[in-house]
């Protein structure tokens, strides 16, 4: 406890003070965290229940100890009573944090959960081999699918929220502060938030009339012409014509006072890490959102930069966006959302987007790392940068080596092994960043995705062998 | 105008029915005539009227419940006080409210009660004419579509739509509904209840109707009361406000709301509006393709201004940058070619090397970690308690031969020792302090000591927010403060959102100079320990296992500062925003708040439900 900082011993002697029982059950030895909404300590389990309670949570069996979390006596009871619930409701996985005891006193709530040897993403982001990304990935989808299939939505899915030891190959998620359950996201098939309309085309519920106030959506059907009034019924063609010229009108200008409420959505989430339909105000967000946010982790990694995005606010976020995916995919998507985008003459956006796509977003930032000689000797991310300077010769990866025999020719297999990884990390790359959630597949989707593969038959063997065994106790 | 007939009136009253609707007899009448016909019978009227005075809080609360049935009752009591309220109302002051409702307080006891009230009420009607009746309605009816413009001092309340209830009844008879208080209002519809108008302040809208002598100032209740006796059915209106259906030829509030969105239709639909603001310059518009909505984004820039702020650009671009930063900041004034830059990075890739390796190593051929041999583990200088097998191929990660040679931080160290020992060895820079860009993306990060080191790692994290804008949601900037509070109005002009966001870029340059001040004085122990960084970076339990340096070179006040503690923020309980966390909490009324356990008993019986399987488990 010497080296520990003044004002860090004083801070958990304030705990103490707060919650007279939590010193029976932990002794406090460092802070660990501090997030918006709590600070986190690592202690130690005094009674040895709470590491009793999910015994593979605790990744080390030398140092069982426990993270207790401290959330903010500023935090409404409701905010903490849904964190509660949603973690009592997602310990059955090894890839999310279990609770194992909660404690109140007054308004001072503190949350105990196992505590993971792990290491900071910006530790090892830059030295990341291409199939350890894919450990990574494969570990924080696993996660999402488990959460999300409880209807559950994350909403700050992002490197500190998913505690990763790269030595074990092992991480959970964590923080379930923003998280939101609905009932309506239980549904396997969220078709229903998707519509057909008058046009035949499919778009987001939240552009439909029926999603905005019953009150305001007569609006823009009353129009006076020539000193008569028109309503939508009485001269339905003319009032439905003067509706679209005046809408049209307003597609070139805002009014100076604007009087039209705002767009309402829930955008609970870390800057840099929101997807396009949270920006847009969505009102029907779903699980789809988290997804968007493992895109941007994978980004981060294989173009080595932390973080991708700067967004000081969302419109920056917005505009971000367009810089990479372009102004005309945006567009589309924005109309999906029954919103309207109009950037011209602005100099430094692509139409189309970044020339070459996420490959070619990715080769300029590595290149730029180049140029200045930024990346040690020893970098990883060479191997990145030499599959995009070629990866167009060659148009199809094989899949998987073919003579598993052959030792011999370790770097000849090895290469192929960086090739085909590279391959289809840019093509689960480019799934993530998939503007319309509609059409962005899911955690479960992607965990079947061809990258993953060697995982997945990992999976299978462990589960043979396990039948085998059972089968042979039988026998 | 035959919808606002009752059938109940038309039952009680068959020799009226109807005949209001198209005013057949067209008597103007005299207002003062009208008057001294009534004064007479004033006394009498005046207790009917006290007698009655209380049924429309009934009344009202049928228009505010939207329970109907108690409508035709009431609309029988109202009926009889009518003589009354035409002599109150065309003696065109404001004190004759007053009276009203104090006449009222006095049968208060009669009042009060909604049947006796009826009972007497209708006593009471025998004793008025139907004539009488028709005079008055037909009289106001006159004002009404003349000269009437009222102006409703109501503030928008949610489910309340009294307001709006009264507008549609209004409008029905031809008035008029003001948006702003101005000189030509002649009655003021108010949500409040003032028996002393020198209470107000001037600038009070009732104490300057008041003043005006002229206007009329009226309850939402006695407004209620009046259109009953003018026959208007504010059942129906009720019912077509809560379907929000639009009453044609006669929601003037919704003409207006529409055209303000949209422009007068009688103008040349070609010609540009004044109120609306039209892109000239570059721009970003998104925007509700309904209309419904307002606007998400409206920004605008000249194009000298983006010229002129070639290096700072005022929107986003992609900025590459290098050495992992954000490739929407760039490297800004970091020179990343600068000598002592390069010898930094290099010292820092060579400490770091072996961790880079061991990362190869675990992941050459499989994307399940390998175990790895122990001389392995000790060149990564971890004392790793995790058990590792020996394996003897996997000593070296395999190192790929490139298509082109890329420079690196070891090339760029090479260059600059060649070209300056031709003068003299390269020096290292002094002290040797590590500066912002070091601290998200050094491998050594972790081993920088005691306060600094946390104070980097909790304030380089960037924070999540935006918690409340599902009420009140916003386009505003990045969290200030501890995120929970509501978000600002959206569409911010441009100035105020550059100046927001120079706020958050100032806080994190200041939380940064800070970290890296602060860093600069134990870098020093940092440097001197390569080894310990590697073994740090290559410890699983490398975050915490740390060995944190006293720092006894800080300076005082920054030991004072709480670490991270953020001591301005919302309170979401007292919904409150506070510049001081400690303070706040030490407040009378959050301290009430945090001793009732009424307030906790959703998050009781969570840990309840904990507790169980704790029990149950400690066997």
């Amino acid at each position: 406890m010497d080296d520990i900082p003044a004002e860090i011993i004083q801070e958990m002697d304030d705990l103490y003070d707060r919650v007279p029982q939590l010193s029976s059950r932990y002794k406090l030895l460092d802070k660990i965290g501090e997030g918006t909404f709590s600070s986190v300590y690592k202690a130690q389990d005094l009674s040895k229940v709470s590491s009793k309670l999910y015994p593979d949570h605790f990744w080390d069996k030398n140092d069982k100890y426990v993270a207790i979390k401290r959330i903010y006596v500023t935090s409404s009871p409701n905010r903490i009573e849904n964190e509660l619930k949603l973690l009592e409701l997602l310990s059955n996985s090894n890839n999310v944090a279990p609770l194992c005891d909660a404690i109140r006193y007054h308004d001072q709530v503190v949350v105990v959960l196992p505590w993971y040897p792990h290491e900071e993403f910006r530790h090892f982001y830059r030295d990341m081999p291409i199939k350890g990304i894919k450990k990574y990935m494969f570990e924080l989808l696993s996660a999402l699918k488990y959460v999300h299939s409880f209807g559950i939505i994350h909403r700050d899915v992002k490197p500190t929220n998913f505690l990763y030891n790269p030595m074990l190959g092992r991480g959970v998620l964590v923080d379930f502060g923003l998280a939101e359950e609905n009932e309506e996201l239980y549904l396997p098939d969220l078709n229903y938030r998707v519509y057909t309309n008058d046009q035949g085309e499919k778009v987001c519920s939240c552009s439909s009339p029926y999603a905005h106030n019953k009150n305001t959506s007569h609006l823009p059907l009353i129009s006076i012409q020539n000193g008569q009034l028109n309503v939508r019924g009485t001269n339905e063609l003319s009032a439905a014509q003067s509706e679209n010229s005046m809408k049209a009108e307003l597609s070139k200008g805002y009014p100076k006072h604007e009087t039209r409420r705002q767009r309402r959505a829930n955008r609970a989430g870390t800057r840099g890490f929101r997807a396009p339909e949270v920006l847009m105000k969505c009102s029907f967000q779903t699980q789809k959102i988290d997804i968007w946010s493992v895109g941007v982790i994978l980004l981060s990694f294989i173009s080595r930069r932390f973080p991708i995005f700067q967004s000081m606010d969302d419109v920056d976020a917005f505009l971000e966006i367009c810089c990479i995916f372009g102004i005309k995919p945006m567009q589309e998507v924005a109309k999906f959302h029954g919103l309207g985008l109009d950037m011209t003459k602005i100099p430094g956006f692509h139409s189309e987007g970044y020339p070459g796509g996420l490959q070619g977003f990715v080769k300029m930032l590595l290149e730029k790392e180049v140029d200045h000689g930024t990346l040690p000797e020893y970098s990883i991310a060479f191997e990145t940068l030499d599959y995009l300077t070629q990866y167009d010769k060659q148009l199809t990866p094989s899949l998987g080596p073919e003579d598993e025999e052959d030792t011999e020719d370790k770097i000849r297999m090895y290469k192929q092994a960086v090739w085909d990884d590279h391959f289809w990390c840019f093509d689960l790359l480019s799934k993530c960043f998939e503007l319309n959630a509609y059409k962005r597949p899911s955690a479960n989707d992607l965990l079947e995705h061809l990258w993953f593969k060697e995982l997945n038959e990992d999976l299978l063997d462990r589960d043979q062998r396990r039948e085998d065994h059972f089968t042979g106790v039988v026998e | 105008m035959a919808k606002t007939t009752r059938t109940p009136l038309q039952e009680s009253n068959p020799n009226t029915a109807g005949n209001h609707v198209h005013n057949p007899k067209k008597r103007s009448l005299d207002l003062l005539e009208l008057e001294q016909s009534n004064r007479q019978k004033q006394r009498t009227l005046r207790t009917i009227e006290g007698a009655i005075a209380h049924a429309p809080n009934a009344l009202l609360k049928t228009v505010q419940g939207g329970t109907a049935n108690t409508f035709n009752a009431n609309a029988t009591v109202a009926k009889s006080y009518v003589p009354v309220a035409t002599t109150t109302s065309n003696s065109a002051s404001v004190s004759t409210v007053s009276p009203i409702i104090n006449n009222g307080g006095e049968h208060g006891i009669i009042g009060g009660n909604g049947s006796p009230a009826i009972t007497s009420a209708k006593a009471q009607t025998q004793r008025l004419s139907n004539k009488e009746l028709i005079d008055w309605q037909n009289n106001w009816r006159k004002i009404m579509k003349r000269d009437t413009f009222i102006y409703f001092d109501c503030s928008e309340v949610a489910n309340d739509n009294r307001k709006d209830v009264l507008r549609r009844a209004f409008f029905t008879l031809g008035a008029k509904v003001k948006q702003f208080f101005d000189h030509e209002v002649t009655i003021v519809i108010t949500s409040r209840k003032i028996s002393n108008y020198s209470q107000l302040t001037d600038t009070d809208i009732l104490q300057r109707a008041h003043k005006q002598g002229y206007m009329k100032i009226w309850t939402l209740e006695k407004a209620a009361r009046f259109l009953t006796n003018m026959d208007v059915d504010l059942k129906e209106m009720e019912r077509d406000s809560i379907n929000g259906k639009t009453v044609p030829a006669s929601n003037l509030l919704n003409l207006l709301e529409s055209e303000k969105l949209f422009g007068s239709n009688e103008r040349d639909p070609k010609a540009k509006r004044d109120d609306l603001h039209y892109f000239k310059h570059p721009h970003v518009y998104l925007y509700d393709l309904a209309q419904i909505n307002a606007p998400l984004i409206t920004l605008e820039w000249k194009a000298q201004d983006i010229n002129a702020n070639k290096k700072k650009n005022v929107y986003p671009t992609i900025r590459p940058g290098s050495f992992g930063r954000c490739p929407f900041q760039g490297d800004d004034a970091t020179d990343e070619l600068q000598p002592r830059r390069i010898i930094k990075r290099y010292k820092r890739d060579k400490a770091n090397e072996s961790y880079a390796l061991k990362l190869r190593l675990l992941y050459q051929t499989s994307a399940e970690p390998a175990t790895l041999s122990s001389s392995v583990q000790e060149n990564g200088g971890s004392e790793d308690q995790f058990p590792s097998f020996y394996d003897h191929s996997s000593n070296q990660p395999i190192i790929l031969p490139f298509q082109n040679v890329y420079n690196n931080s070891g090339m760029q160290y090479n260059k600059l020792v060649s070209s300056m020992s031709r003068f003299k060895q390269p020096k290292l820079p002094r002290g040797d302090t590590f500066d912002d860009d070091e601290l998200p993306y050094g491998n050594g990060g972790g081993a920088i000591g005691g306060a600094a080191s946390y104070k980097a790692k909790f304030q380089q994290e960037i924070r999540a927010s935006g918690v409340q804008s599902v009420d009140a949601n916003s386009n505003g900037s990045a969290a200030v403060g501890n995120g929970l509070e509501p978000a600002t109005a959206s569409n911010l002009n441009k100035d105020l959102r550059s100046l927001k966001k120079m706020v958050i870029e100032r806080k994190s340059l200041l939380n940064v100079t800070s970290a890296s001040n602060t860093a600069g004085s134990t870098g020093q122990s940092k440097t001197q320990n390569n080894d310990a960084v590697a073994s740090v970076a290559g410890h699983p339990n490398c975050t915490t296992s740390v060995k944190k340096q006293h720092l006894p070179s800080l300076t005082p006040q920054r030991l004072h500062q709480p670490i991270g503690k953020q001591t301005a923020g919302y309170c979401e309980n007292c919904k409150v925003k506070y510049d001081s966390l400690e303070a706040h909490v030490n407040t009378e009324r959050h301290i009430a708040f945090a001793r009732k356990d009424e307030h906790f008993e959703g998050v009781d019986s969570m840990i309840q439900c904990v507790q169980q399987f704790r029990d149950i488990n400690r066997v």
